[in-house]
């Protein structure tokens, strides 16, 4: 009985690792799809509001969130029902999922992040790049908030500059891996916020010939 | 150090406005040279801001749509609102520099911030401005490396910069603007040059100011004291400022020197009266006295029976005498007249030397004349000089020794003849020598005081001259006359 248990544990953590952590040149960014949202079926759109419905519901059971993760949780579920009421508009429900994925996986980051502690200075050089662009892009939180139209939009640029500053603290303690994981949790805020900025433009989808 | 001063007032003033001037064209220079010298280095400046924004744009534009490679397949609005973030998160960095991305393959603008400082908000481009952005871009599109131009929208002086993406499919581009009479540096260097050119020409104003005083209250004086020197009544106009004050001086001084000299000539009109009075007094009172005992002794002779001839023969001498004085004292008060003609003088003294021959054997004296020629002539008044010579004969007797002699010699010079009438007596004293020739003036008991008076009167008349020299050993008069009356010596 509890080695099912386990397993299915470690499967489910290998699978979300494998698909929240993709590879260098996606992080910081939300789900890839379809860029302007065509050519979702609905089944398609079935299945994607399903595995980010269990994947948040998976890292809502997960205990000691912490301050952050709630919040991005919280705001993760919040914006799943959003999606779910704008299946009607592709590009309007593809935004608002990448916008969950990407506060999924920043709440993935911040997990992994607590567990890393790897202190290889083969790391130095490739962390301090990727900080580097991660601030670049934390300077735009204040832009996208304030296009997103969310309620929240504040606490979403303090929550990615303090994970900003967590990574800076990381990286000065020399825990590259873990200041990578912060930096990358704050850039898939500002990519969840541009999403959600995206959403709220009201695009309408293109004519479909059949 | 040798150093000329400057001759006048205009010749001051010329040399200050000469180096008013040259302050000023100085100033001009240097100030538009540093206007010029900053205005190129704020261009250039603007040039190096301009590339740096234009490439920390491409590299952000890179990582982009490098991590981010779903950006250029957006709907335009989406793809517009994304990279706006961009130029906005870059140019935060760089002051006053505007830009964005231009989409080479869509032929748009896309992402466009102006500066965040600008006020009010700076429009998107369009127009004139939009087709340059264009032009350039495709010029950054043919090129490697970053191109730059500048140019002149209205009163902006614009520098921009274009860098192409390495992708290719876009150009970062950014501008900055210059503007050449909003400069703030340039504003003000024009406001200095301008206040150094009022304040110098307020200076040189001042100084031609100051000039035109000076001259016109100088020239003002010069002329009131020209015209004082030819008539004293005259008085200086009234001059405003400091040289009123050296006029109203001017003319105090006058007014005290003409009543100094109406008080001059008061007492000299007294004193002269009272010479004058003491003299008529003396001279009258003398044959009065004698005219009385006279007839007192007429009358007693007169009650006894005694002829009475000689008596009446004094006192009308003695009218004769009081007549005489008062002749002298007509002869010296009124304007002589004179009846000119050339003659030989040797007769003259002859005629004189006769006149007062007796005086000179009733004292013993001898009159001898030396150098008479013929050619000793002189335009002269006959009787009138035959006056002056018999004045100095008879003082020369009464001064002279009993069995003395008075020396008369004549000689002629160029233009005038010498007469010289010595005695041998012993000298005029010292304090009587200053009053010689004063009116009533006589150290004799019976002199009348007129005698040398009326004889320098009439030589000088005459343009002559009629000089003393006396020591111990005697006196001479020199009486000098002109050949010719129209060169008087």
């Amino acid at each position: 009985m509890l080695v099912p248990a386990l397993a299915s544990i470690l499967l489910i953590q290998a699978l979300s690792y494998g698909v929240q952590f993709p590879q260098r040149g996606q992080r910081g960014q939300g789900d890839p799809g379809s860029p302007d949202g065509r050519g979702w079926s609905e089944r398609d759109k079935q299945d994607r509001l399903d595995r980010l419905g269990k994947t948040l519901a998976w890292r809502i059971n997960t205990p000691e969130p912490g301050p952050e993760n709630s919040f991005l949780l919280a705001r993760a579920g919040e914006l799943l029902e959003r999606t779910k009421q704008a299946r009607a508009n592709n590009f309007q429900f593809d935004r608002l999922a990448r916008a969950v994925d990407a506060l999924l996986r920043a709440s993935d980051r911040i997990f992994s992040a607590r567990k890393a502690s790897q202190m290889d200075d083969n790391d130095k050089r490739d962390a301090a790049e990727f900080l580097q662009r991660c601030y670049f892009r934390v300077q735009q939180a204040d832009y996208f908030a304030g296009l997103s139209g969310e309620k929240e939009s504040k606490k979403y640029v303090t929550t990615t500059r303090s994970l900003y500053q967590q990574a800076r603290s990381a990286y000065d303690a020399r825990l590259y891996d873990r200041a990578q994981m912060l930096g990358d949790a704050s850039s898939l805020i500002v990519a969840a916020l541009e999403n959600i900025a995206h959403a709220s433009l009201n695009i309408p989808d293109p004519p479909v010939i059949k | 150090m040798f150093w000329p001063a400057p001759a006048s007032f205009r010749a001051q003033a010329a040399i200050s406005a000469a180096a008013s001037l040259a302050v000023v064209g100085l100033a001009a220079f240097i100030v538009s040279n540093v206007i010029a010298t900053t205005a190129g280095t704020l261009r250039a400046d603007a040039r190096q801001t301009c590339i740096a924004a234009c490439k920390e744009l491409q590299t952000q534009y890179e990582e982009r749509t490098t991590y981010g490679s779903d950006l250029l397949q957006m709907p335009p609005e989406a793809q517009d609102l994304s990279l706006t973030a961009i130029p906005k998160t870059v140019l935060r960095a760089f002051e006053g520099v505007e830009g964005g991305i231009y989409l080479i393959k869509e032929e748009r603008l896309s992402g466009y911030v102006a500066p965040s400082e600008t006020t009010p908000p700076r429009s998107r481009p369009r127009g004139p401005r939009l087709e340059f952005i264009k032009t350039l871009a495709a010029r950054a599109a043919a090129a490697n490396d970053v191109v730059t131009q500048d140019n002149q929208f209205e009163t902006n002086y614009i520098v921009w910069a274009a860098v192409r993406t390495k992708s290719g499919g876009a150009v970062a581009w950014t501008a900055k603007r210059t503007s050449l009479t909003r400069d703030p540096l340039e504003e003000t260097g024009r406001w200095w040059l301008a206040a150094l050119v009022l304040f110098t020409l307020l200076g040189m104003l001042g100084i031609v100011s100051i000039w035109y005083m000076l001259h016109s209250g100088v020239a003002g004086i010069r002329r009131g004291l020209h015209r004082l020197e030819d008539d004293f009544t005259y008085r200086l106009p009234m001059i405003r400022g400091d040289f009123g004050l050296i006029a109203m001086a001017i003319n105090g001084m006058a007014e005290k020197r003409v009543a100094l000299e109406e008080e001059l000539r008061r007492q000299d009109r007294l004193a002269a009266l009272g010479k004058v009075v003491s003299g008529v007094a003396h001279e009258v009172r003398n044959p009065l006295n004698s005219m009385k005992l006279t007839l007192q002794l007429l009358d007693r002779r007169l009650k006894k029976g005694v002829p009475v001839a000689h008596e009446i023969q004094e006192a009308l001498h003695e009218i004769d005498r009081l007549d005489m004085i008062v002749g002298r004292l007509l002869a010296f008060g009124r304007p002589a007249i004179i009846n000119r003609q050339v003659q030989n003088l040797a007769p003259l003294i002859e005629q004189a030397a006769k006149m007062v021959q007796e005086p000179a054997r009733q004292k013993g004296v001898r009159i001898g004349i030396q150098g008479l020629i013929e050619g000793t002539v002189a335009d002269v008044d006959g009787p009138q000089i035959v006056q002056v010579f018999i004045n100095l004969l008879l003082n020369a007797i009464d001064a002279s020794p009993p069995s003395g002699t008075v020396r008369v010699e004549a000689a002629l010079d160029d233009a005038s003849v010498r007469i010289l009438v010595s005695d041998q007596g012993q000298g005029i004293p010292e304090e009587a020598r200053p009053h010689v020739f004063d009116a009533y003036f006589t150290t004799k008991p019976n002199g009348s005081g007129l005698g040398l008076a009326v004889s320098r009167e009439i030589v000088a008349n005459h343009g002559g001259v009629l000089e003393f020299e006396t020591g111990s050993s005697g006196t001479n008069f020199v009486l000098r006359l002109p050949t010719d009356r129209s060169r008087p010596l």
